[in-house]
This record gives C-alpha cells, structure tokens and sequence, in this order.
C-alpha cells in the first residue's frame, strides 16, 4: 500500500513558486501599466495646455492687429496699442471675447511688459505649460513676433537624500 | 511513543487509505492553483489590454498634434484619420476678428462614438488691409 503513495511535497512546492512568479509578473505588469497611465495623462494634460495657451497667444496677436489696425491716422499705432492694453489684466479681459469665439478656454496672461519698444506677454495654462510672446513694431504689418516659446515650468527637487561629501 | 494509542492508530489506519489522502491533496492543490491562476490571469489579461489602449492612444494623440501642426502650416488635413482602435477627427473653423481671421481646428479623437480626448489649436491670419 505504501507504495502507491507519491511524494506531494515538491509538487506542491513547484506549483507554488510557479504560482509565486506569476503573481509576482502581474503585479509588476500591473504596476508598469499604471505607470503608463500616468505618464499618458500627464501627456494629455501638457499637449491640451500647449494648444490652449497657442490659442490664447493667437487670439491675443488678433486682438493686437484690431487696434493697430483701428488706430487713429497720425496716431501712433503702438501708442494705441499700449492705451488698449496697458496690464496684463487688461489683455485678459480683452481675449475673453474671441477665445469664447473660438471654444477655447482662454490661458491666463501671468504677465505684460511694455519695456524697451516691445511688448511681451507671458501666458500660462494648468500652472506648468507657459508660452511667452514678444511683439515689435513694425512698419508694413504693424507688428512682427520676435519671440515664441513654449516652455513647461518645473522646479528642481532639492534634497536627494544622497550624502554630497559637504 | 510510537506505541501509546495502538487501537485509535490502527482505527485510523482503517479509515483513511494512503491513495484517498493522495486525491484529496492533489484535488486540493488543483483548485488552490486553478483559483490563483485565474485571478494571475485576469490581473495580466487587464493589464495587457489597458497596455495596448495606451500605445493606440499615443499613436492618436501623435497624429493628432502632427495633423493640428500641419493644419498650422497652412496645409490641409484629413478630416477623418484611423489610428488602431481611436478616430482622429480634425473641424476646421473660421473666426472673423477686427483686422483678420483666426483659422480654428478643433481635433477630437474619438472611442467608438465617444469622445475621449480633444484640443483646439488656432493659427491668425491678418487681413493685409494696410
């Protein structure tokens, strides 16, 4: 009779740790797509706050071409310009109109500048994807974009928890 | 030691086979593998198609931004565009301003028939009238 019996202790042994690394593949790929997950939302969030904010900047060069263009003769076109838009609140409240136009939540205007015969304008979307634009005057068109650039807005962490030697 | 309770040993002898104990283990072991396999199985089987949504939408979104930078340029998209399982679907627009036009395009790449994702971009075209 004993000799029937077969030894169970290392199938049962095989089949746990098959088992063991199974579950061990699924939690990790499960970890991995999570992972994914994440980084295609943080994408989704940074290619939306682009648009928006190229959006916003290109209602803000029609809005600017209005005024240059609605401009007095004998005024100074650029004069005006600065009249109509003197803060950054100001511009704000002035792109609402054609961003509501256009469907598009308009970005926030974090900054203006009228400094040294050019106007620069700072806008920012979900605090992290900012495009900064900057105007001239310009004799034939009336202004010409000097500057266009998007930037994404991070800071570094400090504090790696490394020993530097210091 | 061995021979302190020989009538509950031999009664229990009776009782229970070695080949008996043998199926009762290896039934219990099967539906323990076979329960945990499962649910391995279907951990892996979710998260290997929550994979390969996410590489699809990518892919989508890619050709969304690609289609919405063309459209920048001046150059015509496709108003419909398949990228494995998403539809990317590109509405142009126009909005008159003061002195010009704002050429919108509205891009929206579609599940089926539902929106999962979607962006306007537009470009400023002056009017040249000085």
């Amino acid at each position: 009779m004993s000799g029937h019996r077969m030894r169970m202790g290392p199938v049962t042994i095989l089949t746990f740790l098959v088992l063991l690394v199974m579950a061990v593949m699924a939690v990790l790929e499960v970890s991995t797509v999570n992972a994914q997950n994440a980084i295609e939302q943080r994408q989704r969030e940074t290619v939306a706050a682009t648009y928006r904010n190229e959006a916003t900047a290109q209602a803000f060069l029609a809005c600017l071409d209005g005024v240059l263009a609605n401009a007095q003769d004998g005024d100074n076109p650029w004069e005006a310009a600065h009249a109509a838009f003197p803060d950054a609140k100001a511009l704000q409240q002035s792109l609402s109109e054609p961003c509501q136009e256009m469907g598009v939540q308009a970005a926030e205007v974090t900054n203006l500048d009228w400094g040294g015969n050019q106007l620069t304008v700072v806008f920012q979307s979900d605090g992290f994807r900012q495009l900064t634009a900057t105007v001239i005057p310009e004799a034939q068109q009336g202004y010409m974009v000097t500057q266009w650039n998007a930037e994404t807005l991070w800071e570094e962490e400090e504090g790696t928890g490394l020993w530097t030697g210091q | 030691m061995t021979n302190r309770f020989p009538i509950a040993r031999r009664a229990l002898a009776r009782q229970s086979s070695p080949r008996s104990g043998f199926f009762l283990e290896m039934a219990f072991l099967l539906l323990f593998a076979g329960i945990s396999l499962a649910i391995v199985f279907s951990l892996m089987g979710a998260a290997y198609s929550q994979a390969k949504r996410n590489d699809s939408f990518n892919e989508a979104l890619n050709v969304a931004t690609s289609l919405a930078e063309q459209s920048a340029a001046g150059q015509n998209v496709p108003a419909s565009t398949e990228v494995g399982q998403f539809t990317v679907v590109c509405t142009p627009r126009t909005v008159h301003a003061q002195a010009g036009q704002l050429e919108c395009l509205d891009v929206q790449i579609l599940d089926g028939q539902e929106t999962v994702y979607s962006f306007q971009t537009a470009t400023y075209e002056a009017g040249g009238s000085r």
